[in-house]
């Protein structure tokens, strides 16, 4: 049976191995120029989410990388289901610390190259690597915050968003960049928007947690989450 | 009210209070492949206990733990939105309690349970909470 509107996470196991290693193929491409890495970085970061999850017999089947890659959790090795989003301070980065580090990699690298950047290149470079960092900061920074809290993430990102129009005022001297920097403010604004507001399942076994999300209206939430509840009783 | 059967019980609680697997096997004289089988069994008896309660009292489950035994659920009491903190209590059974009403002999049982390091309960709703 496939849990509609349900989607597993890459937050841990292989995914998240696949999705820090497709990071780390797209920030050497940006360095590199390769295009080959950039190319398959983005395959891989593709093939690191989850595209669905069903139940057969007993076992919950949380398939990956198009489908290819099932990764099996038996109902008696499940010794816990958190609904995060419903806990008064579910905070994502606690459960998932890993998650953390790789959007950390990814904000030191920009800043970084921001630093190191000199005076007198194209606009766009500079917009690309505060683009990462304004990202980056600002999803972090919601993974940190309990869920829920989306009024004080927004203001966050807005500030952050405004620290990156400085910064790349600094570097260009040029008004003209502004309307850029106000569509990677909506675009990080309705990022991590989505990101409170998404349902998060935690199934926590002996070998480690994973992550199923959705934002699927409450009526299949509930309904998926009774059928991981029939998965984890007795019969 | 649910109760675990009393061997089944005694496995679960000693694995709740943080023994191996192999060490209550070699303290039972028992296999270590039948404590794992009674765990299992165990885990997915409480499931089915804090379900069945949730279920019956119209509850939201927030979150359901069968290796320590707890619930957190999201209930309503006199039309108002509250929590609900379950408890499996080894000779006893499940006992829930709304709010911050918790009692002192809930957090003795966090406490020998691991669920907390001290008898305290905002530290109790904290762990349950976070």
């Amino acid at each position: 049976m496939k849990l509609e509107g349900v989607r597993p996470s890459n937050f841990s196991g292989i995914p998240l191995m696949i999705a820090i290693f497709s990071l780390v193929l797209i920030l050497g491409a940006m360095e590199l120029s390769y295009w080959w890495m950039w190319t398959v970085g983005w395959i891989l970061i593709f093939a690191s989410w989850g595209v669905l999850v069903k139940i057969e017999n007993k076992t919950l089947v949380l398939k990956y990388a198009f489908g290819l890659l099932p990764i099996k959790l038996k109902g008696d090795d499940i010794d816990e289901i958190l609904i995060l989003n419903r806990v008064e301070r579910g905070i994502l980065l606690r459960h998932f610390p890993i998650i953390g580090i790789a959007y950390i990699e990814a904000l030191v690298y920009a800043s970084c190259r921001y630093f190191t950047f000199p005076e007198n290149l194209l606009p766009g470079y500079y917009l690309g690597t505060l683009g990462i960092i304004v990202m980056s900061s600002s999803v972090l920074l919601s993974m940190a915050v309990p869920i829920g809290k989306t009024r004080h993430k927004l203001l966050a990102t807005v500030a952050i968003s405004i620290a990156g129009a400085f910064l790349l005022w600094l570097k260009t001297r040029k008004a003209e960049m502004i309307p850029m920097i106000a569509v990677l403010a909506m675009i990080t604004l309705w990022t991590v928007y989505d990101i409170d507001n998404e349902d998060y399942i935690v199934l926590r076994t002996k070998k480690g947690k994973y992550l199923l999300t959705s934002n699927a209206p409450r009526d299949k939430v509930e309904k998926a989450i009774k059928a991981i509840m029939e998965v984890l009783s007795d019969d | 009210m649910i109760r675990l059967p009393e061997s089944m019980e005694r496995i679960w609680t000693m694995r709740a209070k943080g023994m191996r697997e192999i060490e209550i096997a070699e303290n039972l004289g028992i296999s270590r492949q039948a404590v794992n089988k009674s765990l299992k069994e165990a885990k997915a008896k409480l499931f089915e206990a804090f379900f069945s309660l949730a279920e019956t009292f119209s509850w939201e489950i927030v979150r359901a733990n069968g290796e320590k035994g707890f619930m957190v659920a999201r209930g309503k009491c006199g039309g108002k939105a509250t929590r609900v903190y379950a408890f499996y209590i080894p000779e006893k059974g499940i006992r829930a309690f709304f709010g911050n009403e918790i009692p002192e002999f809930i957090l003795q049982h966090a406490l020998e349970f691991g669920i907390i390091k001290k008898p305290d309960k905002r530290e109790l709703i904290n762990a349950l909470e976070s």
